[in-house]
């Protein structure tokens, strides 16, 4: 029942999204306050149903969800047809680039090692540098932090270093740390790197500062603009209440 | 200042606030002044413990659950108070009083003592105002709880004015509340919405809010019928901010703090 992503992957979840806002200003008679209530009270159902599941079981992510999502899209929009609200469009934005933005966006764990670069679907690779850990006085841990240096993989030099190497290591050695960056990853502060976030998730909590490896999160949400746009705004419209 | 030092605290505010509710019923019209003067030393008092509290930590208490009831019986008592000199409505202050002082009791009975310092995870700039925006929105909507609740009791009370005001601004936090909450997680955990067990109900209970005010545009004399949606979206909101631990889907809950990797 889970919906197939890779199906709306760009462009099909923009023609998608365009149908909503199509359909919104086709049915301009759904704005009325009783399909509102319609709307929210079938939204409510199928978020009490994800509310009583377990977390694994991912009902957001099912057709029944998912429809219900779009219906209550299809009938905000012919409401902001009719009447704009800046809270209402922010909401909108939000939930509509968040779902269809779904589809292209991407979450990879990689386990970084010390020793060497790790091996990674990604277009880029990383290597810990550096693990520290600052304690308070009683030794509860205050902050981690990771250094990590990224370099970009290019399918074809990869492939023409490997035969250089046979001749000389060394002068390919410096040839990579100037292409690499080097970047400090700690808990609520991720990184940046062409177009991808890369967040510090664990480490070997064994040995500590010692540790051999620190465990990333690299995720990619080209639509995140969108969202962050529609959270903004929908901040806004709320705050816009205290002043009216 | 520890959590032994509550005590004396919580005996002078809820004093204040006790004398405070019972002098309310001596003026007929206007909110008097007296009342006004008592509940708010009540709640000058019962502050005053929470920011020395604050100091001693070295860390605001708003990571345990009964840190976060400090913080609710705080902002209840400031709701009730601010009802009270908008809308004259003599009984608030004794049912904010009530509610204040029974989250004042569980903390004292039962205080989930951790002066733990502050993980890395809540070392952010989101922590302080993401937990007291909802505070205080919780506070602000368990006084249109309580308002609707007296409403299906004794229809005769048109509570429904200042349920309206209430509800407004007890959503308007309660969205605050959330957004910040998104912008916090797409830094800490890599997406502004998960479907964590706390957001999804954070999503109803929400929604549920949202529904009262639809609900009121288009049955606006049902009063009933809006009092018990009131009832049910504060219901959800308990779910949301204690009751998912008792259900199976919070296993997991990247809100559980005691119990996540990524917390260690």
């Amino acid at each position: 029942m889970t919906v197939s992503l890779h199906l709306f992957a760009f462009p099909v979840n923009l023609i998608v999204g365009l149908c909503v806002v199509f359909l919104g200003w086709k049915f301009r008679k759904l704005y009325r306050d009783k399909y509102m209530t319609l709307a929210l009270l079938l939204l409510i159902a199928v978020s009490l149903v994800q509310g009583f599941m377990p977390v694994h079981i991912a009902f957001t992510r099912m057709w029944p969800f998912v429809v219900v999502l779009t219906v209550f899209l299809i009938v905000l929009a012919s409401r902001l047809f009719l009447k704009f609200s800046l809270a209402g469009f922010g909401l909108w934005l939000a939930l509509w680039a968040g779902m269809l933005g779904t589809a292209d966006a991407s979450v990879t764990h990689v386990m970084v090692p010390r020793q060497e670069y790790a091996r990674t679907s990604l277009p880029f690779t990383m290597r810990l540098e550096d693990f520290g850990i600052t304690r308070y006085q009683a030794g509860e841990p205050m902050e981690y932090r990771a250094q990590v240096s990224l370099k970009d993989i290019d399918s074809r030099e990869d492939a023409f270093d490997r035969r250089e190497d046979a001749f000389d290591s060394r002068e390919d050695d410096s040839d990579r740390k100037e292409n690499s960056v080097l970047k400090t990853l700690r808990v609520n502060h991720p990184v940046n790197y062409k177009g991808h976030q890369v967040y510090l998730m664990d480490y070997n909590s064994a040995k500590g500062d010692l540790t051999d490896y620190c465990i990333v999160m690299v995720t990619r949400q080209p639509w995140r603009w969108l969202v962050f746009a529609g959270i903004l705004l929908l901040l806004a419209g709320a705050l816009k209440t205290f002043f009216v | 200042m520890t959590w032994d030092h509550l005590t004396y605290f919580a005996v002078a505010a809820a004093c204040c606030w006790m004398t405070g509710s019972v002098t309310s019923f001596f003026t007929r019209k206007k909110a008097a002044l007296w009342t006004v003067i008592l509940y708010t030393a009540g709640i000058l008092i019962y502050a005053s413990f929470i920011a020395a509290f604050w100091i001693s930590l070295k860390r605001p208490p708003l990571v345990t659950m009964g840190e976060t009831r400090l913080w609710y019986s705080l902002f209840l008592a400031l709701a009730g108070l601010i009802t009270y000199i908008r809308w004259k409505y003599k009984w608030i202050l004794s049912l904010t009083t009530v509610m204040a002082l029974v989250f004042l009791l569980i903390n004292i009975l039962r205080p989930e003592i951790h002066n733990r310092v502050l993980m890395p995870a809540l070392q952010s700039i989101w922590f302080i105002p993401h937990v007291t925006v909802y505070m205080f929105s919780y506070a602000l909507l368990a006084c249109t709880f309580l308002l609707a609740l007296s409403g299906l009791i004794r229809p005769s009370l048109n509570v429904l004015p200042a349920i309206d005001k209430l509800c407004r601004a007890g959503l308007s936090f309660f969205t605050v509340g959330m957004l910040l909450g998104t912008l916090w997680a797409k830094q800490a955990w890599g997406d502004y919405w998960s479907w964590d067990p706390k957001e999804t109900w954070a999503a109803i209970t929400w929604l549920l809010y949202v529904f009262y005010f639809y609900l009121k545009s288009i049955r606006p004399n049902f009063h009933k019928h809006l009092y018990i949606s009131l009832i049910v979206a504060f219901l959800a909101l308990q779910v949301c901010w204690y009751g998912l631990q008792y259900l199976p889907s919070a296993r997991g809950s990247m809100h559980n703090y005691a119990l996540n990797i990524q917390q260690r």
